[in-house]
């Protein structure tokens, strides 16, 4: 120890705890050095303070009574969390909590939309061969004309080797979420096809009510279903089972006696001047309601579409056709769309991945969207020559789009459900249409849909 | 070093430290008594450990002593002698009272410090030496124990206002 180093052995010189070799070494080196003789001279009234063991005795417990109180106060447990280990620790796990917390929310986050994807993914190819896609096509006819039509249905659909294994592995990809929806889709899709059950029922000609499929035997019936089965593979998730059809009356109906209209379109199907055929529903505007409140609850309808190529013939009358066989057709050839609601539709040309113009609205019209009202049919010319026709519907006008967005004008919208039917014979083709619903009810709901034309 | 060897280097360094508080001729008189004393009262006391404290003590008494004189003197402030009570050979009552606020800022101070240091003074109290506070505090180094003590004991000397008086 260094002399310098020797005042720090003046606390035990007031103490009086030196040891001997300790002592020897202070007292030497204050002998030699000034200032250390002065600071032990200092240390003398600390030292005599010290020597009186009465006041030692009142300072021991004074310590001891200050150190019992420490260790149970709260001051000791703040100097603990003081230290800056204590502090590092802290910090560490609150960071590691956080962590923990966001990477489960962000963890559970994209497993929620990887069940959703995957879940439209498997579902989308599914043929639906279930009775319930069906079943809403047949719901304007009579219980009894319900049991001879289904019947045959189930057992072509048997000799088809159509299973159930599709459906069962979509149950078992599709989420708790999806079922709820679904269940309350055919839960809303049956409280609106009740009234249409009653009210074709109770009229006189029930027995023919407006149901195309109504009139078709039952030999006639089970072409139709495999017909629509296989043309609606590109439905989504609930195509196996809802009929964007039925979806599509269904809503409609709501507003207007269905039974009566196609009794009148049934009686006389060429009577009219532009004859659309097979069009059920074709007097709706006569019987909409007049309700606002009917009105409204219109507008929270599912967004629904029909669309048909519609081809003049050299009979002079029209007949829905195949868009992929339109070009057999020499004569004019019209796209007709008609929606379940008042909506804003416009329809655009695209010639390759670049080229796309705007085919409805005409372009003297200055407009980019043009508002149809529900029920009425708008017929569209269609230009010659190998294109795409992409459709598009929605619930607000349409603004205008940048060069970027008509590149990816033809995305479908999510929750879209597709179905194209097709009835009557080869030679008598009554219907030959493609109704899309899209199940979302936001006012932004959109229906996009590409038609690839050859002609 | 012997007996007188240490008394010469007593001399000096009670003469400086005098010097400092007092005038040089009283500090020269004041070096003269503690040595006087020393070699005539405590003429048995030769090692270096035994008559270093005690020349501290005695001069410690001394120059205490001296403020008396001085005050009764009135050096400090002049007042009548009939005005001022005879002496007491014991301690008097204003030494009581002193040493008693002395204990009881030293025992204000002694709360205020930290656990570490309290720890330490209470070992010393308890007559412990730096060794044995080195193996009571779980410590590799005495010089740990030195270095905790230096900086406590300032600290507590801070806290009493700079001096123990």
């Amino acid at each position: 120890m260094s002399e310098h180093e020797l005042e720090k052995l003046l606390g035990g010189f007031a103490a009086d705890t030196l040891t001997p070799d300790e002592r020897q070494k202070l007292f030497t080196a204050a002998l030699q050095d000034q200032q250390l003789f002065n600071a032990l001279a200092d240390e003398q009234t600390l030292k005599e303070l010290l020597a009186d063991p009465d006041v030692r005795r009142r300072l021991l417990h004074a310590l001891n009574q200050t150190s019992t109180s420490g260790a149970s106060g709260s001051p000791s447990w703040l100097d603990w969390l003081r230290r800056p280990a204590t502090l590092a620790y802290a910090g560490g796990l609150a960071a590691a909590t956080f962590a923990i917390v966001l990477g489960t929310k962000v963890y559970q986050e994209s497993l929620r939309q990887a069940v959703q994807s995957v879940a439209t993914e498997d579902t989308t190819p599914i043929v639906p061969a279930s009775p319930p896609a069906s079943q809403p096509a047949q719901a304007p006819m009579t219980d009894g004309e319900q049991k001879t039509n289904v019947a045959p249905a189930v057992e072509s659909a048997k000799k088809e080797g159509l299973t159930d294994t599709v459906t069962k592995r979509e149950k078992a990809t599709a989420s708790k979420d999806e079922r709820r929806r679904r269940s309350e889709q055919d839960e809303a899709r049956r409280q609106a096809e009740a009234p249409l059950a009653a009210r074709s029922t109770s009229a006189e000609d029930a027995t023919t009510s407006a149901s195309q499929e109504s009139n078709l035997p039952p030999a006639a019936a089970a072409p139709e279903l495999k017909q629509m089965q296989a043309n609606a593979p590109a439905g989504d998730a609930d195509a196996s089972a809802v009929s964007a059809r039925a979806l599509f009356y269904a809503q409609t109906a709501v507003r207007s006696d269905v039974g009566t209209m196609a009794q009148e379109g049934a009686r006389k199907p060429s009577a009219e001047p532009a004859p659309e055929p097979n069009r059920p529903e074709q007097r709706m505007d006569r019987f909409a309601l007049t309700s606002k409140a009917a009105e409204k609850s219109a507008q929270v309808k599912p967004l629904g579409l029909r669309y048909s190529v519609l081809a003049h013939e050299e009979d002079g009358q029209d007949r829905e056709v195949d868009p992929t066989i339109a070009e057999k057709f020499s004569g004019p050839v019209y796209l007709t769309v008609e929606t379940n609601q008042d909506a804003y539709v416009q329809v655009w040309k695209s010639v390759g991945a670049s080229t796309t113009q705007l085919l409805f609205p005409d372009q003297e019209s200055g407009q980019v969207s043009l508002r149809i009202t529900a029920g009425q049919r708008q017929r569209i010319p269609l230009p010659t020559g190998s294109h795409t026709i992409t459709l598009r519907l929605s619930r607000t006008p349409f603004g205008p789009i940048s060069r970027q967005e008509a590149v990816m004008l033809g995305r479908r919208s999510a929750g879209q459900i597709q179905e194209t039917t097709k009835t009557g014979t080869p030679t008598e083709t009554q219907e030959q249409a493609t109704y899309i619903i899209n199940q979302d009810r936001s006012p932004t709901a959109q229906i996009t849909v590409e038609i690839p034309l050859v002609r | 070093m012997n007996r007188d060897q240490i008394l010469d280097g007593l001399r000096e360094r009670i003469l400086a430290f005098a010097t400092l508080r007092l005038s040089r001729e009283r500090a020269e008189d004041l070096t003269q008594d503690v040595l006087s004393l020393l070699h005539e009262k405590y003429a048995h006391v030769t090692e270096l450990t035994e008559l270093v404290p005690l020349a501290f003590q005695i001069l410690r008494f001394k120059m205490l002593d001296a403020h008396r004189k001085a005050l009764r003197r009135g050096e400090y402030n002049q007042e009548s002698v009939e005005d001022l009570s005879l002496a007491d050979p014991g301690d008097d009552p204003a030494t009581h009272l002193d040493q008693k606020q002395r204990v009881d800022r030293l025992m204000a101070a002694l709360a205020k410090l930290g656990e570490r240091c309290r720890e330490l003074f209470k070992w010393k109290l308890e007559g412990k030496s730096f060794p044995e506070i080195q193996r009571l505090m779980g410590q590799h180094s005495v010089n740990t124990i030195y270095t905790w003590d230096l900086r406590c004991r300032k600290q507590l000397m801070a806290l009493m206002g700079g001096s123990w008086e």
